[in-house]
């Protein structure tokens, strides 16, 4: 019985371990049979395979060192939801959110749309990040495990930005090509 | 001096009999009771052997089904974590829409910390402007 016991409580520990992301398996249970809502995951093994990567220009440069320390990420984008099922979805996950014990970072409120930034600290450095967007008729809900480093994620995006580049948008939106020549 | 089972018990006290002979030995206890002591000692036997033998049952049904329940908790948990770590159904194999996916998470990320930013900024501009316009009044009093 003693045996049975400490079995169970090591395999009990396990499955803490993996209860990590709680709000990201809720929303990716939430939508997995909602077609308007697109689920993105990315494997540790996906981003080491980054890191043998070459760079051509500076720009991809800072974008592959930006990603070379993450270990994952997993992202729900909606587009043309409802207005109210926007609101509804992006209030939802911002209480999730702060159930789970993330540390806001930023709040973005204003009339197209609202963002929020939280993450999590170990050791002095941000190990995850999550971030929730809701627009009019647009949600994301994006999380990033890993070394993040807030400063070389905000530089490729000022990079970008100069091509027009916009929160929830598709990089691979056809009209986007036109930009990157 | 010995009769030949007397001979043939002798040998069964000395473990020296072949499992006919025991046999022998057996059926004469069981139709000699007279021979209190030692007939006492094979119906004993006898006795012990079915007791056992009902005792071992219970004790191995409950042995197995505790095993059994141990394995198959053991199984579903393992399976469970093995499932866990391979269940994503949403994870992305091609490393090209990988990367389009990682951009464009990123440019998300990035651009909602610059329009921070520029908000923080923003707000340093109208507060600056205030002051100054507070000198400004104040100069002209």
């Amino acid at each position: 019985m003693k045996k049975i016991t400490t079995i169970l409580l090591l395999l009990g520990m396990g499955t803490f371990a993996f209860s990590q992301g709680a709000v990201m398996t809720k929303y990716f249970e939430k939508y997995a049979n909602n077609e308007e809502f697109t689920k993105v995951s990315l494997s540790s093994k996906m981003f080491s395979l980054f890191t043998e990567l070459e760079a051509n220009t500076t720009e991809e440069k800072e974008f592959l060192e930006a990603i070379s320390t993450l270990k994952g990420m997993k992202a729900v984008y909606g587009e043309n939801i409802e207005a109210s099922e926007a609101k509804k979805t992006y209030n939802s996950a911002v209480a999730d959110i702060d159930k789970e014990g993330y540390e806001e970072l930023m709040t973005i409120t204003d009339a197209e749309e609202n963002v929020k930034i939280a993450i999590k600290e170990s050791g002095g450095k941000i190990s995850e990040l999550i971030l929730v967007a809701g627009g009019k008729s647009k949600f994301a809900l994006l999380n990033l495990y890993g070394v993040i480093d807030l400063k070389k994620i905000s530089k490729i995006a000022s990079g970008m930005s100069m091509q027009g580049m916009q929160h929830l948008r598709k990089l691979d939106d056809d009209d986007d090509d036109e930009n990157n020549d | 001096m010995e009769s030949p089972i007397e001979r043939l018990i002798e040998k069964y006290w000395n473990g020296e009999t072949t499992l006919d002979e025991e046999k022998k030995v057996k059926q004469y206890f069981k139709t000699n009771p007279a021979l209190s002591l030692e007939s006492e000692y094979f119906r004993f036997l006898k006795k012990k052997q079915s007791i056992k033998f009902d005792q071992k049952v219970k004790k191995n049904s409950k042995r197995t089904w505790l095993s059994a329940a141990a394995t198959v908790t053991i199984g579903l948990i393992t399976a469970l974590l093995v499932l866990q770590e391979a269940k994503d159904p949403y994870a992305i194999d091609d490393p090209q829409k990988a990367l389009e996916e990682a951009k464009k998470a990123l440019m998300m990320i990035g651009s909602g910390l610059n329009d921070g930013q520029s908000y923080a900024m923003e707000l340093n501009k109208i507060n600056k402007a205030k002051e100054e316009l507070k000198e400004e009044d104040s100069e002209a009093l």
